[in-house]
């Protein structure tokens, strides 16, 4: 009888294990709110089965790194779709990304795309301040990063934690911009100043809504949700005058991962992600990202400037500083 | 409970001993062997503490005082809580017990949404106030855990004693001079008990910005930090809270042994104030529990107008119903089967336990308190160390790519107070009972299913549904480990805490908290069975 219940049991597994579509693993630094109805779209349009694992917004696209690198020597993701640029950059030096000539790819800004062909960015964030207009109400606002060490805003600015995240990719893109020293200064100026160090973007975003914060240094997608909420506030960019470092862009970036048990379906799901089209739904939808491809037409409702002017950054230089930069913020933000 | 030499021999005689040391390699393998190799063999994680030492200190102090603040209003709290349950007459007691037992299985994370209704707008942000709601959610969740501790010490007290003083004093006088005296082990039991979360947990003080031990741990693993040095720093709380924590549960072992259950004892008649004072702690519970529900409804106008309305709040119930019932009942299929097989195991343990000489004895207690303390991400890296390889065959690979790694993590994380349960029903039986079935000829799994299992039925049950529920709420250990495709409610949670809208989260928290009162009553009825076969049967 247990022999009996024992051959039903295999025969059913390995039926259902026969049965099962083409699958792609992706680990997904976006928030999975964005990035769900993509991946749902692929599903439904390729027949493909999508098992996807998401960061959560505390370790955000650092802890998926990092794992990645673990796994390398045996790994089990396909796809890594990361919300931002350098952490896929540390991945690509490291090995652990695999090259993949997208037609669709080529068709990408040089400056958004891997020489080797490890990575691609598409749809892009801004880091932005974001200001609850009730509490900053007749007051002169920043516009550029280093007035953020005013004694007037002594307790009433927030940011996620600098080791992960946007916020760390701000970090070391400051480093490699704007130089160590400076960074290293403006970050103890901002401690000095009572900053609020909170576990993400989001919640920064929540409470400048919420009023328990007159600014908060966040992203775009964010801002956008705080808008959407009718809650009072208003997105600033910072850096954007002549004396400024610039507004820093930060793509999403696709990649291949090297050894991928699944290269197929992975080839076909970048595809489709890097497609105008994927663009232009991330555009309209509630994350407001703002398009790269030539061919994507939609524009998020963001407020940009007219002239933007784009932080200029090497996204290879940026990371050379990465280890210094997540060093010095280790020393900085992580004492009690 | 001594074991029979009979019994010993039983048990040298059998599989039964093969069986349970294979399942003990199962568990101590990656609960407490590889974290320990990991750490303590990796001369570079020794350096690396060396050299942090200065700022471990200092996240040393913080902890310390989070975890010292925690206790010092848990405590009084629960004692109050409990003392209002069992020796007051209060209205609705059956009531009360569910909505004890109900706080009791609901998600720390859930706690932290809650609070988050509460306060949002309201406190300013900044380091106090951050460390007041940390030590405040952790209160919310532990005053359940120290209540029903205390309420067994309770309901184990002399009442001679109590009713001999209630001739010189008032009710107060004697829960002072009386009471209050001989409940001290069981005193000491909960403040530990309510340090344990904020010592182990970094989901709350990760929320909040603060700096604990555990929250080193997760952030230092997150961030790439080796895994011998992240695990490393967390090893000398363990093993001070695990030495601890065995002291206290043998003594209150050893004094549990001699005493009943005794009726229940009120020292007034009135209830009017009792009822009163338990409304007014409940009050803590329900106005969170009313500010998810505002939140639930709110919408704001263009104009900034913000409202609530119950069109909005049905919405997002239903959606949420809608669109996570799958989700809710795998989660809760899932959990069921990993609490099956935590039951299982503790039975296995608890039943060799009662047979064994004192070393062995004092091992497997040891071991229970070591996994109750170990913080979850420690845990997690344990894991995947251990099974991020090839390895024979493949199959470390197919544990680490499969489900059966958040089962073996939440199996972990919830075997302690399974085996608890279990063992303090197994060590009270008396041996004659078994006597007979061993002259016989009985082996132990004959004397297991046979003797012992039906008397110890509401014990078991016990154990299914508090390992069901801490399986569900389980997030420290398998958020590290959950593999791709897997959605687990507690990661959900956690996630909507961060990114979530208002409406959103507070539709999940109060699905969750419905999820726990429903577990709630369940417990409550086979708790009432218990107590009364326990009493017939003494």
């Amino acid at each position: 009888m247990n022999r009996f219940v024992f051959v039903v049991l295999l025969t059913s597994l390995v039926g259902v294990g026969c049965g099962q579509r083409p699958t792609v693993v992706v680990y997904c630094a976006l928030d999975r709110e964005f990035s769900e109805p993509i991946l749902k779209r692929f599903e439904a349009e390729t027949g493909y089965h999508v098992l996807a694992k998401y960061d959560t917004e505390s370790t955000k696209s650092v802890g998926l790194t990092e794992q990645l690198l673990r796994e390398r020597s045996r790994p089990r993701c396909d796809v890594f779709w990361n919300n931002e640029i350098l952490n896929t950059v540390r991945l690509a030096n490291d090995g652990v990304l695999e090259p993949f000539e997208s037609t669709v790819g080529r068709e990408y800004p040089e400056r958004f795309r891997s020489p080797e062909n490890l990575w691609y960015g598409f749809a892009a964030r801004a880091r932005v301040l974001l200001l609850n207009t009730g509490e900053t109400e007749g007051e002169t606002l920043p516009t550029k990063r280093e007035e953020l060490t005013d004694p007037r805003w002594r307790g009433r600015l927030g940011m996620a934690k600098p080791l992960f995240g946007t916020t760390a990719t701000e970090v070391a893109c400051l480093f490699a911009v704007a130089g160590p020293e400076w960074t290293k200064q403006w970050l103890l100026g901002l401690r000095s100043n009572g900053v609020h160090v909170l576990s993400g973007n989001k919640q920064v975003a929540v409470d400048v809504g919420a009023g328990q914060l007159a600014l908060g240094m966040t992203d775009t997608d964010d801002s956008l949700g705080e808008l959407r909420a009718n809650h009072p506030v208003k997105i600033t960019y910072l850096g954007n005058g002549s004396d400024g470092l610039g507004i820093l862009l930060i793509p999403n970036t696709v990649s291949l991962i090297r050894g991928a048990p699944n290269a197929e379906p992975a080839r076909r799901l970048i595809d489709y992600l890097l497609s105008p089209e994927t663009e232009e739904i991330l555009a309209l939808g509630p994350s407001g990202q703002i398009p790269l491809h030539p061919r994507a037409k939609a524009s998020p409702k963001l407020d940009l400037p007219e002239h933007p002017k784009w932080m200029a950054v090497n996204y290879e230089k940026a990371v050379e500083h990465w280890s210094d930069a997540m060093t010095f913020i280790k020393d900085t933000f992580t004492a009690p | 409970m001594k074991p029979t030499t009979s019994g010993r021999r039983l048990f040298a005689d059998h599989g039964f001993r093969f069986v349970v040391w294979g399942l003990l390699l199962v568990i101590v393998a990656p609960g407490v062997l590889w974290p320990i190799g990991l750490g303590v063999g990796d001369a570079d994680a020794w350096a690396m503490v060396r050299d942090d030492w200065p700022r471990l200190r200092s996240l040393l102090s913080s902890t310390i005082g989070l975890a010292f603040a925690i206790a010092a209003i848990a405590v009084p709290i629960g004692f109050l809580a409990a003392t209002l349950l069992l020796r007051f007459r209060v209205v609705f007691r059956s009531l009360w017990h569910v909505g004890l037992v109900a706080a009791l299985f609901t998600p720390l994370v859930v706690y932290a949404d809650a609070w988050y209704a509460v306060l949002s707008g309201l406190v300013p942000r900044g380091g106090w106030a951050a460390w007041w709601s940390a030590v405040a959610i952790h209160v919310m969740a532990v005053v359940p855990w120290v209540s029903i501790l205390l309420g067994i010490g309770l309901s184990t007290s002399r009442a001679d004693l109590e009713e001999a003083a209630l001739l010189d004093t008032g009710p107060l006088g004697v829960l002072r001079r009386i009471t209050l005296p001989s409940l001290w082990p069981m005193l000491a039991a909960s403040a530990l008990l309510a340090v344990v979360p904020v010592l182990t947990e970094m989901a709350i003080t990760d929320l909040f910005g603060l700096r604990t031990y555990a929250e080193e741990v997760y952030t230092q693993f997150q961030s790439g930090a080796a895994e011998a040095a992240t695990v490393l720093l967390a090893l000398p709380i363990t093993v001070v809270l695990t030495v601890l924590l065995a002291v206290v549960v043998e003594t209150l072992g050893r004094r549990a042994r001699g005493l009943r259950a005794s009726p229940r004892r009120e020292l007034t008649q009135g209830r009017l104030i009792p009822t009163l004072l338990l409304v007014s702690l409940a009050a803590g519970y329900l106005l969170p529990l009313g500010a998810l529900g505002r939140q639930l409804g709110l919408t704001s106008s263009p104009s900034g107008e913000v409202r609530w309305s119950s069109p909005t709040a049905w919405h997002y119930l239903a959606r949420e119903l809608a669109s996570g019932w799958s989700t809710i009942l795998a989660n809760l299929a899932g959990s069921l089967v990993t609490a099956l097989g935590v039951t299982i195991v503790a039975i296995l343990l608890a039943w060799h336990h009662r047979w064994s000489g004192e070393v062995t004895r004092a091992a497997l207690l040891g071991l229970a308190c070591w996994l109750f303390v170990l913080p979850g991400p420690v845990l997690g890296v344990g894991l995947i160390a251990l099974f991020n390889r090839p390895g024979y065959l493949g199959i470390p690979g197919l544990i680490y790519d499969s489900p059966a790694i958040v089962f073996l993590a939440q199996l972990l994380r919830a075997l302690p107070l399974a085996f608890l349960i279990t063992s303090s029903v197994f060590d009270r039986m008396d041996r004659h009972l078994f006597d007979a079935a061993i002259v016989e000829g009985a082996d132990a799994w004959n004397l297991l299913t046979k003797v012992a299992l039906w008397p110890a039925r509401h014990a078991v049950g016990l154990a299914v549904l508090v390992s069901w529920a801490t399986s569900l709420a389980e997030l420290s250990a398998t958020k590290i480990v959950a593999p791709p495709g897997l959605d687990i409610l507690s990661l959900r949670v956690f996630s909507l805490l961060h990114v979530g809208t208002g409406s959103e989260q507070a539709a999940l928290a109060l699905l969750l908290i419905g999820c726990a009162t429903l577990f709630a009553t369940a417990v409550v009825l086979l708790g009432d069975r218990f107590r009364s076969t326990t009493s017939h049967d003494a």
